[in-house]
């Protein structure tokens, strides 16, 4: 909403006039010491892109979010403590004028350039940065300075021979033009044409202390002897005679076109382009002299004093009044404008006061006025005001208070008057004897002895239909002038203890009490409570002009939105429907009266409360329509500070998450709301005020943390702040811990059934050495034995007949041994390649056939000499062959034998051919054939048997 | 004649051949004991045999054992191992350590007696599982090996063809040269292996690999 002008106009005239008598409050807003700033000595401030405001302190660089103060000393690389000036360049950083150099922020710390640390000798007064992207300096005593874009520093004072030595200003015109303000007057840079302004140009005086190019291109000067305004190539001055509150002006920022607030040594003056405004301690500043200003994105105006900290002036909504500007005491019960439009204040001790725009006229006992404890005034239709006191009924007859009799009104404590002129009667409502009705003949009182609801009445209304209607501590009454109904928390009402009813333009009855409000709409009551019905008490609801609802409670007046809030089912979204404006918006104390609020026809709402009255101006809130800045300020992970602008992976166990966080919002800091939702976790955005977030115990996942302000006007910040991260998945669950336990179990089998096999056969291959290495000792020895006995006794004398026999028995044993001799070798796990075969046989054959008459071939070109064969297969491929070369041996005339045989590593074939034509004897028995064939099907091997041509045995097979 | 001495632990093997060759003309075999340590300790007091017959499977040291040591301190025994079984692993041992034949203890009497004289002119035995493991053994020796302990070219055809399964005979008849000839060099080789086998363990010694 745009400022009213002529409301304005009319205010300064009423305020011109009444200056001399009293002045208002106004909503000025001071952040101090007390609350976190370095020091109460502002020389700079300027608000960053981000939305912070930064203010530069006789001792301190301070970061301020609306809520607290984050500050910056010479430890963190601050040039020095005490600060001049501030200036945040294009690409956000922001730069620090100390007593000694420059600053500039980087993170959390600050740094001196190189190329400016030259200028740390000297005190910097101000920092600018021009289009072409120069940095200036204007120093204290030495002139001013400019860095260029390639680092260089130079002297401007030296380049262009200019006199100035204290600089404290450098600002550029839209068309590229330098101004520089300094103590020796005002110099204009137009690229190499350099113009020096002094008194002959027509400056009153030299010293400038400020300059402000306003959005019109206009240049406000700030002078010692007053305001200096150069528009089109002319020079006006502003100073004291034209209201100028105080001509050494320190500081210039320009609201808007008829907007110019100056800081002055001895106040502010808000300037109008004719007129002057002007703010001294009265209206609430918290200081005089004022160093610095600037508006901030929001349009608050922000003034940096000396002693006062920071102060900021939101609006000029609530003008508010104590008994150090005109009230006789501050707890203010009650209004009443009377038909001359003078405003009828009620104090509780301070009898009534009547304002008639300019002044506040105390009415007490001593004008005849029953009691000064005064709960209620009222205007009847005689114009008559009557005053509801703790003592009984007092009437203005416009001289002084007269009182109604005791006979007539035996009544005491009066909290409410009306008037039914139709019925010649009045209703009046006391604190401890119900409600009177009280008529010219006589009174009827109701109360609980005669079936009234509750001896306390608090409010008295009328509705459309003529219904009336009774606030009381047990509940709300209507009354339609026949009987009483009675509405109690039964009927839905938050609480029976009813302070005020209001019935608005639809006709709907507003019930304000000890537990929020509640509408009834003729059909069902509607608890209407931000904190979801706890302990917000309510002392009046009231629409303005614009039939919007204000809420006066014990934490200030709340703007509603009914049908925002009923059309919303959750707390949290429901707090949207609510705006405050309380203390911090200028109201004069958030505890506010029952029976204290009053729409003036002005327009205006007259808010009682326990620390004075404020006159509220609903129609000058201007709707903060910029966005807010939302800022993360810290993220701890389970106690470890995280930089959010990096994603992150934590350990599982590392998943306590703790986000703090502002929304950059100064006009109403504390109402911001947040929306805020952790993408992995929930989707939904979740609603709080709170600036503080924890997740105790995420599990592994990724999140991605998303969050986003509303201000108080529900104006959403354009940016989303946000983090994402990665919790991972403990060890355990991680995929290749998982497959290394798959393999681990899958080789921990592999290794069992291994060992087991491998165990076996060893456990099997020491058996068959045992075996081998048993039959040896003793059987093979025996025998052997034997044979060589033979033998010997085959030396000695004896008889052919028992020649023979001893031979055929050392052949015999000899034959045995040689076959125990094949059964060891054929055990014997050493011998268990192919070539070990090959040998075996050949021995073999050369044992037979040791006389050489038969040719042997072999061809093993096909065969694996180290391939292994299994035991069974190996001996009964020998002993086949054994028999195949017996054959020949026993039956045949062959001269040649062919032998083959070949190994692959799984398939072998053995083929014994020779070319007898012939057979030495008959075949008897075919035994050696059977052998054969039975050997060959223990081992699952073919036979081939043939006779033509000589003699064939092949054996193929394969070993499984 | 020739002197024997025989090392075998079975009493009445050990008796038999004893008794036997002792009874030849040619021969006398005076010492028949139990064990290497046992011939060892006889032979410090008395003159080394020309021919000793030797188990291999001996209580306490065994006969390959024995072998090594025998023949480093005489060197001019001729050893031949005796055994039950054709096990060519441990007769190739046997020989690398310095035998110079091997005899199935079932040879006859009579075929033993054979077989020293033989050895005795200079004749060896050598079956077809040996010379494989012959071939084997100088086909993997190290080339920076000495000349002389090759296998010369003779050599090389004596052994494959005992591999490919030919009688001395028809090795002697293949080459055109006599039998005790085939056998003389097959003794050689048995030297041969003896020093390579020799010269294998200084090597590996050396190398620190036992």
């Amino acid at each position: 909403m745009r400022p009213n002008y002529t409301t304005i106009l009319l205010f300064l005239f009423l305020f011109a006039v009444a200056e001399s008598v009293w002045s208002q409050y106004l909503p000025f807003r001071t952040y101090s010491i007390e609350l976190g700033l370095s020091e109460s000595v502002a020389h700079a401030l300027v608000q960053d892109s981000r939305g912070y405001i930064w203010v530069g302190t006789g001792y301190g660089l301070n970061r301020f979010d609306g809520i607290t103060f984050k500050q910056f000393y010479e430890e963190d690389g601050l040039g020095h403590n005490r600060i001049h000036s501030l200036f945040e360049d294009r690409d956000g950083t922001i730069w620090v004028g100390t007593e000694s150099g420059v600053s500039t922020l980087l993170g959390d710390s600050l740094v001196t350039p190189q190329n400016v640390l030259e200028l740390s000798r000297y005190s910097i007064l101000d920092i600018f940065q021009d289009m072409e992207g120069n940095y200036w300096f204007g120093t204290d005593g030495n002139g001013l300075w400019m860095s260029r874009q390639n680092g260089e520093l130079i002297s401007v004072d030296e380049k262009y021979g200019l006199p100035i030595e204290r600089v404290r200003a450098v600002r550029q015109t839209q068309d590229g033009v330098i101004w520089i303000g300094s103590r020796e007057g005002l110099v204009k840079i137009d690229g190499d044409q350099v113009d020096f302004f002094s008194v002959a140009d027509g400056l009153p005086e030299l010293r400038i202390r400020d300059l402000y190019i306003d959005e019109y291109d206009r240049i406000w000067i700030a002078l010692r002897a007053g305001l200096m305004k150069y528009n089109d190539g002319t020079f006006i001055t502003y100073d004291a005679d034209d209201g100028l509150l105080d001509e050494r002006i320190q500081t210039i920022t320009v609201e808007d076109y008829d907007r110019i607030w100056l800081g002055t040594e001895h106040g502010i003056s808000l300037f109008d382009g004719e007129n002057f405004q002007n703010f001294t301690r009265e209206h609430g500043l918290p200081a005089i002299i004022i160093y610095s200003s600037i508006i901030d994105r929001e349009g608050n105006i922000w003034f940096g004093t000396l002693g006062g900290g920071i102060t900021m002036y939101a609006g000029d909504y609530f003008h508010s009044y104590d008994i150090d500007n005109g009230l006789t005491n501050n707890v203010v019960t009650g209004f009443e404008e009377d038909s001359e439009n003078n405003i009828w204040i009620a104090t509780y001790g301070g009898g009534v006061l009547k304002y008639d725009g300019e002044q506040m006229i105390p009415y007490t006992e001593a004008d005849g006025l029953l009691d000064n404890k005064v709960y209620t005034l009222f205007e009847d239709s005689h114009r008559q005001i009557w005053a509801g006191t703790r003592d009984g009924i007092s009437i203005f007859d416009g001289e002084r208070f007269y009182s109604l009799e005791e006979d007539e009104f035996p009544f005491r404590v009066v909290r409410k008057i009306f008037e039914d002129p139709e019925n010649n009667e009045f209703w009046i409502a006391t604190y401890n004897e119900g409600v009177i009705q009280l008529r010219e003949e006589g009174y009827v009182q109701h109360y609980l002895g005669n079936g009234f609801l509750h001896n306390t009445v608090m409010d008295i209304k009328q509705d459309d239909n003529g219904n009336y209607w009774f606030a009381t501590y047990g509940g709300a009454a209507k009354y339609d002038g026949h009987q009483f109904t009675f509405f109690t928390i039964a009927d839905g009402l938050p609480s029976n203890g009813v302070i005020q009813i209001h019935i608005d333009h639809r006709g709907h009855v507003w019930f304000s009490t000890f537990n929020g409000i509640a509408r009834y709409d003729g059909e069902t009551i509607e608890s209407i409570t931000e904190s979801g019905g706890s302990d917000i008490i309510s002392y009046f609801t009231i629409q303005d002009r614009n039939n919007d609802y204000w809420v006066g409670t014990n934490r200030g007046l709340y703007y509603i939105e009914p049908d925002l809030f009923l059309s919303e089912s959750t707390r949290e979204e429901r707090l949207r429907a609510f705006r405050s404006y309380n203390q911090n918006q200028g109201l004069i104390a958030n505890e506010l009266n029952a029976g204290g609020s009053f729409l003036a026809s002005d327009g205006s709402i007259w808010l009682g409360t326990v620390e004075g009255l404020s006159r509220f101006f609903p129609e000058r809130i201007r709707k903060r329509e910029s966005s807010p800045g939302i800022e993360l300020e810290e993220i701890l992970v389970s106690g470890k500070l995280v930089n959010p602008t990096r994603s992150h992976q934590f350990d599982h166990d590392q998943n306590f998450v703790q986000i703090t966080y502002t929304g950059l919002s100064f006009e109403a800091p504390d109402q911001i709301i947040y929306e805020y939702r952790m993408k992995g976790l929930d989707q939904g955005w979740q609603t709080t005020r709170e600036r503080t977030i924890r997740y105790p115990s995420l599990s592994s996942g990724q999140y991605e943390f998303e969050l986003r302000a509303y201000n108080a006007d529900g104006i959403r910040s354009e940016k989303t702040a946000g983090f994402s991260f990665t919790i991972m998945r403990p060890f355990y669950l991680q995929w290749w811990f998982l497959m290394l336990v798959v393999i681990f179990i899958i080789g921990l089998a592999w290794f069992y059934m291994r060992y087991f096999r491998v165990r076996k056969q060893v456990d099997i291959e020491r058996m068959r050495v045992q075996i081998a290495s048993d039959l040896h000792d003793d059987v093979g020895s025996s025998l052997t034995e034997l044979a060589l006995q033979t033998d010997f006794l085959l030396a000695g004398d004896v008889s052919d007949e028992i020649k023979s026999t001893l031979k055929q028995l050392g052949e015999q044993s000899r034959k045995i041994v040689s076959s125990l001799d094949d059964i060891v070798w054929s055990i014997d796990s050493r011998n268990d390649t192919a070539g070990d075969l090959t040998d075996r046989m050949q021995d073999y054959v050369n044992q037979v056939f040791a006389n050489g008459e038969v040719e042997f071939n072999y061809n093993f070109d096909k065969l694996r000499m180290y391939e292994r064969l299994p035991v069974d297969v190996k001996e009964n491929v020998y002993l086949i062959f054994k028999e195949a070369v017996n054959n020949v041996v026993k039956h045949s005339n062959a001269t040649k034998v062919d032998i083959r045989f070949s190994f692959s590593g799984n398939n072998y074939e053995l083929i014994v051919s020779d070319n007898g034509t012939q057979l030495k004897t008959i075949r008897k028995t075919g035994q050696g054939l059977r052998n054969i064939k039975m050997r060959a099907e223990r081992i699952g091997s073919n036979i081939e048997i043939n006779q033509n041509g000589g003699f064939t045995v092949k054996a193929t097979g394969s070993i499984k | 004649m020739i002197e024997i001495g025989i090392v075998e632990d079975n009493v009445k093997i050990r008796n038999l051949i004893q008794r036997y060759l002792d009874m030849q003309d040619n021969m006398s075999c005076k010492t028949a004991v139990d064990s290497v340590e046992e011939m060892l300790e006889h032979l410090k007091e008395h003159d080394p045999p020309d021919v000793m017959l030797m188990d291999i499977q001996l209580p306490g040291m065994s006969g390959i054992e024995g072998i090594g040591i025998i023949k480093k301190e005489f060197p001019e025994i001729e050893i031949i191992m005796l055994t039950i079984y054709h096990d060519s692993h441990k007769i190739f041992d046997s020989l690398c350590a310095g035998a110079s034949g091997y005899l199935l203890k079932h040879t006859t009497l009579p075929e033993i007696k054979t077989s020293i004289e033989n050895l005795v002119e200079g004749g060896a035995p050598m079956s077809p599982q040996i010379a494989r493991k012959v071939i084997e053994f100088f086909g993997t020796q190290e080339p920076q090996k000495k000349p002389e302990s090759d296998l010369t070219a003779r050599e090389q055809d004596i052994v494959n063809g005992l591999v490919d399964g030919l009688s001395y005979k028809l090795i002697a008849d293949r080459f055109d040269i006599s039998i005790d000839t085939v056998r003389a060099h097959i003794r050689n080789i048995y030297k041969k292996l003896h020093v390579n086998s020799k010269a294998e363990v200084i090597a590996k010694s050396l190398r620190g690999e036992i």
